[in-house]
């Protein structure tokens, strides 16, 4: 991710620091009108439920990490073995 | 910072004629249209393809297509379709968002894209820098497509088929939008064409 990328999270996580539940809780039921598609569908319902049913790796490590994924889905005992040493051995943090 | 063009195709409907759309057009979607990628001006991009496809199913074939450059700073852009950091940054996003959600108590399970970018877009009202991009280009999963190895022996596997990608260029992103044309129908078409060329051997952009 580049500086406009860090910067963006940096201020967002700012803003979930200081902004009070009930504020948040408004301005979302302002927002959501359940047009389109849901999140989990848009970045892949697999990955979500996937990575909720594993272990808790970065969240970052599985969506980037859709090759992974498919492995898990379509690979031999032997792949999702190497594939997941593979995956506890990488460096990304744990998720926000 | 590296510039985009990005060739678009904007569907609406025929209604005020060939001139009346190229001077007003693309239009800006409403409350009650399929937003998903929040307010802004919608284009199909990079071929008519689904701009045609659009016009049939969405306007009772009674559409006409406006045919646009988008031309914007890469950083502006959220590219989700061919830009794995922007994908990333998208992802760190939603996850923020929803991991907020769940501490506060709120209900996950119907948490969409257009709710999320909503959101944000609203604090950068504050402060731009939260979410600065002035247009979103995303795709959508629309129907089973073939997947195919890379390789006999492979197991990973390539989807066959066209993506439909969409671009949402914001309300303050309308100056990125250049180069108008209305290409269909074809009698808009001609006109369209007939005053491009005049205002070319006028001087005027």
């Amino acid at each position: 991710m580049n500086d406009i990328h860090e910067k963006s999270l940096a201020l967002i996580d700012e803003l979930f620091e200081n902004i009070s539940d009930e504020e948040f809780l408004t301005k979302y039921n302002a927002v959501e009108k359940g047009i389109g598609p849901l999140v989990s569908e848009f970045l892949g319902a697999s990955i979500g439920d996937k990575y909720e049913l594993l272990q808790p790796v970065s969240f970052d490590l599985l969506i980037d990490g859709l090759h992974y994924i498919q492995l898990f889905q379509s690979g031999t005992n032997e792949d999702k073995a190497s594939f997941q040493s593979a995956a506890n051995d990488c460096p990304y943090s744990m998720a926000a | 910072m590296s510039r985009v063009e990005i060739l678009g195709f904007h569907t609406c409907k025929v209604t005020g004629g060939a001139v009346f759309l190229l001077e007003n057009a693309p239009f800006i979607s409403q409350s009650s249209d399929n937003q998903w990628l929040t307010q802004g001006y919608y284009f199909w991009t990079d071929s008519d393809h689904f701009a045609k496809i659009w016009g049939r199913v969405g306007y009772d074939n009674q559409y006409a297509i406006l045919q646009c450059n988008i031309c914007l700073d890469s950083g502006l852009l959220l590219d989700l379709v061919g830009a794995v950091t922007d994908q990333q940054y998208f992802q760190r996003l939603a996850s923020k968002f929803k991991a907020h959600l769940v501490k506060v108590g709120g209900n996950i399970n119907g948490l969409t894209v257009n709710a999320v970018i909503d959101f944000y877009r609203g604090e950068s009202e504050r402060n731009p820098e939260v979410f600065p991009f002035l247009a979103i280009k995303a795709q959508d999963h629309y129907e089973e497509r073939e997947l195919i190895p890379f390789t006999p022996s492979a197991t990973d596997k390539m989807i066959l088929g066209i993506t439909r990608q969409q671009l949402c260029v914001f309300e303050g992103g309308l100056a990125t939008i250049t180069d108008k044309q209305v290409i269909f129908p074809e009698t808009f078409k001609k006109k369209s064409d007939q005053i491009i060329e005049a205002r070319n051997l006028e001087g005027i952009g």
